[in-house]
């Protein structure tokens, strides 16, 4: 009987964590759509990833991501809290940087950026952490408005 | 029992302490973009469309158009929810999901909250058949239509169950499904956008009727990983009609620098290199019959 207890609370604590930590990917994402401002809601990408071991290469997560020409899109970065790493967001056009949430050679750092798109294609989106430290953060694509 | 209820939580919770540890930050001058980063890029066009491109067909873009050109808003086009009982097939089920996701999101839009529970409850019935009717939010989509002033969670909520429900499809090994829903999506965008233009012979909606020439073709990419299946290529023959009808436009792109402009404390990347299509009237006229007896033909 007392083994029938044991299992029956590890397997209630398991089903418990399981919803705190799913209720709070939702409530990160919600946060983070608000933070991006009076936009149209297009995508979310939760993130996490593990870090980079010595010599490795920094894990990232990368969406192709179709644009279309006459529309301003807004890509927001929210970094969780409890993240190791900070988040950062890059849209590359085949191998050339479009934006970023970071600039490199000034240090300035944007949890949103706005992108003017004229040309219809498919882009890729990427999100790392910085030094290739492990991190959680959630990437929100919308759409700001008809240019 | 509760002794060890106690000595379990206290060592979940150290766990889980341990794991989120925050540690300090970095330095915004250390920054460094990862090497995979540049390798990743180098991947193939085709290797990425394996992955299938987020936003390949989105209602929200098409129906902003319609609404910065003041085209009003018309319910005679959207598509009837009669034939429901009529969509017995998974591929069926799928692709209407798609041509009803549009159309909410086209009500959306203009804010049409009377119309939003007719396509709830028809799209909540076809994500069931799917058996991914637990990613459609009906409930709080049904509240939030009962008032007018939740226009901006209405869109949120429909696009963020849309979205989950196409996630799930591919990552439960049924992508040939996303596939179809997503090519529904973008049949009904483009079939609102030739019923406008037909009525309003607007210049701008034209071009962008033609600049749907390449995401046509990735859709038909797309769709061609599942080729092997007879619905699907069938799907894909359907379309060749329409991309046939496409082949005489011209689509280029004039080269431009990017300009990045800082606004009280805000960035915004302007792309001045642009997609330019070359057609004609007739060219144009010829894909709106098309893509209108396509779309007809498919959602009966």
């Amino acid at each position: 009987m007392k083994k029938v207890n044991k299992v029956f609370y590890v397997v209630f604590l398991s089903i418990v964590c399981f919803s705190v930590e799913a209720q709070t990917e939702a409530q990160r994402i919600d946060l983070c759509v608000k933070t991006a401002g009076d936009v149209e809601f297009l995508y979310d990408y939760p993130t996490q990833l593990s870090g980079a071991g010595a010599g490795e290469k920094a894990p990232v997560f990368r969406k192709a991501i179709a644009l279309r020409k006459g529309n301003r899109y807004r890509f927001t970065i929210c970094t969780d809290e409890e993240s190791a790493g900070e988040g950062v967001l890059q849209v590359y056009d085949e191998n050339k940087l479009i934006g970023s949430s970071f600039n490199t050679e000034t240090g300035a750092e944007y949890q949103s950026f706005d992108f003017d798109c004229r040309k219809t294609s498919i882009y890729i989106m990427f999100i790392s952490f910085k030094e290739g430290k492990e991190g959680s953060a959630v990437g929100i694509l919308s759409h700001v408005k008809t240019l | 029992m509760f002794k060890y209820a106690f000595v379990v939580t206290a060592i979940a919770l150290a766990i889980r302490a341990l794991v989120s540890c925050t540690c300090s930050r970095t330095p915004p001058g250390e920054f460094v973009v990862p090497d995979s980063v540049y390798r990743v890029t180098m991947k193939t066009h085709e290797e990425m469309l394996k992955d299938v491109a987020d936003n390949l067909s989105s209602p929200i873009e098409t129906a902003s158009l319609f609404k910065s050109l003041d085209v009003p808003f018309s319910q005679k086009y959207i598509a009837s929810t009669k034939h429901l009982s009529d969509y017995n097939t998974s591929y069926a089920k799928a692709f209407n999901l798609g041509v009803f996701g549009t159309d909410l999101g086209y009500i959306n839009m203009y804010g049409k909250t009377s119309l939003v529970s007719v396509y709830i409850i028809a799209m909540k019935n076809l994500a069931d058949g799917l058996n991914i009717g637990q990613f459609f939010n009906y409930a709080t989509l049904k509240r939030l239509s009962d008032n007018d002033r939740n226009i901006d969670s209405l869109i949120y909520i429909s696009q963020q169950s849309f979205n989950r429900m196409d996630r799930y499809l591919r990552r439960s090994g049924r992508g040939n499904l996303s596939a179809i829903m997503i090519s529904g999506v973008f049949v009904e965008a483009l079939y609102l956008s030739c019923r406008f233009y037909r009525e309003t012979s607007n210049q701008r909606l034209g071009e962008s009727i033609a600049e749907q020439k390449y995401l046509l073709a990735e859709t038909v990419k797309m769709l061609s990983l599942y080729q092997s299946q007879k619905e699907i290529a069938d799907l894909i023959a359907e379309l060749s009609t329409i991309e046939a009808a496409f082949a005489p436009i011209e689509v280029g792109s004039e080269e431009g620098s990017l300009e990045r402009i800082e606004e009280n404390g805000a960035m915004r990347v302007v792309q001045n290199e642009k997609t330019v299509v070359r057609y004609t009237t007739e060219q144009l006229d010829n894909i709106v019959s098309e893509i209108e007896n396509i779309r007809n033909r498919l959602i009966k």
